[in-house]
């Protein structure tokens, strides 16, 4: 199944719905990339609200998605971490706040991308 | 097992014959303690009669539910109505005293018989002693283990001081188990608050060490990931020494001396600015 990446004027959005494979998992890290050097993106937003497990690989991979966007001049926000999720990732010691802004949900997300904007 | 039983017999039928007897003596005797004041005299009178017939039970056929049941009844209102354990064991073994008496009585001039019945008597009365000792215990050990659940619950609270902010003031020693129930406290109110700044007060931790610093710093991350800065306030000039000497990396935090500079750093990064009214 191939997961819809929306354009929001200069913002990406990608919600991921359901456990992905490894192999999706890169499948979606190339079409973001793809994505943000076709048009340009200045900002993505990935919400994994639905995502009742982040393994390390999930982790990694979000970790690699933004460090990548981030040098194609696109900030990434995961939005939607659920509590037992934060807390999972921080017991396992993996770090996804370095390159990656997080927020509580896209609404807030959203916010942090135009504030960025705006300065 | 045939001159047990038969002894079993004896003691029943004499404690039954002189229940009356027994019962006054007793009554008269607890009361010359002055304990059990708390039971009105007709109360007390139906309560010691029932104790006495289940004690009777145990020493027919070993049978020692009834009283394991007045155990547990007594040990729960001895502890709701401040009866002291002193005053529970001292009646219970006044009964024991007056019935050893009377069974001096009734075998005096018969030595072997005497020790056969003193055999079974203590025997029963050790275990019954025994299991109302045991209620009692129990009953207190619920009661402190109540008491911690309620403390750990109090102990950690997470208000909401501002539409997204929440500020938590730590209390007490943090062990694992607390700092779990923090971290589970703390990320449910952000998920229901949409909280974007965590004030975390430290004013009332005597001591951080490293498992303490750890738990801070996983709290802290935790938030992070849901989109809250943690902002910790009120380490004292000890535990910062400590904090450093152990090499602890709280760098990456936002750190302030005092719960009130903390608050307004939370402002500052909410966008929020307060002045006095007409002040420009």
């Amino acid at each position: 199944m191939k997961i819809p990446i929306l354009k929001m004027e200069d913002i990406l959005i990608v919600t991921i719905q359901s456990e992905l494979t490894d192999r999706e998992i890169e499948e979606l890290s190339h079409d973001i990339l793809d994505m943000i050097n076709k048009v340009g993106a200045e900002g993505l937003i990935i919400d994994i609200t639905a995502l009742k497990v982040v393994d390390s690989f999930m982790a990694r991979s979000l970790n690699a998605i933004a460090n990548a966007a981030t040098l194609l001049g696109s900030e990434t926000v995961v939005v939607g971490i659920q509590p037992a999720v934060a807390l999972t990732l921080v017991e396992l010691g993996l770090r996804i706040s370095w390159g990656v802004k997080t927020a509580l949900n896209l609404e807030k997300g959203l916010e942090i991308l135009r504030k960025k904007k705006d300065k | 097992m045939a001159g047990e039983k038969r002894v079993a017999e004896e003691l029943v039928t004499l404690f039954e014959e002189s229940e009356k007897e027994l019962m006054d003596l007793w009554v008269r005797k607890v009361n010359q303690l002055r304990v059990m004041k708390g039971l009105s005299p007709e109360e007390r009178d139906r309560e010691f009669k029932n104790i006495y017939r289940a004690s009777l039970k145990a020493f027919r056929d070993g049978d020692y539910s009834e009283v394991e049941r007045y155990a547990n009844k007594i040990a729960k209102r001895g502890a709701l109505e401040g009866i002291s354990v002193d005053e529970i064991l001292l009646s219970f073994l006044k009964l024991r005293d007056v019935r050893m008496r009377k069974i001096f009585i009734r075998y005096q001039g018969d030595l072997p018989r005497l020790l056969d019945a003193l055999d079974y008597f203590e025997k029963v009365s050790n275990r019954m002693f025994s299991i109302v000792v045991s209620a009692i215990i129990r009953e207190r050990e619920e009661i402190i283990q109540e008491q911690q659940c309620a403390m750990l619950e109090l102990s950690t609270p997470v208000l909401q001081l501002w539409d997204e902010a929440l500020v938590l003031p730590l209390i007490g020693v943090i062990d694992s188990e607390r700092a779990a129930r923090i971290v589970e406290e703390l990320l449910g109110k952000i998920v229901e608050t949409g909280a974007s700044v965590v004030v975390m007060d430290m004013t009332g931790v005597p001591v951080i060490d490293t498992a303490v610093a750890n738990h801070i710093l996983k709290t802290v991350q935790a938030a992070k990931l849901l989109g809250a800065e943690t902002i910790i306030t009120g380490i004292s000039p000890a535990n910062a020494q400590t904090i450093v000497t152990l090499g602890i990396d709280l760098s990456m935090i936002h750190t302030r001396r005092t719960l009130r500079e903390g608050i307004k750093l939370m402002y500052e990064m909410l966008g929020l600015e307060f002045k006095k009214r007409g002040e420009q």
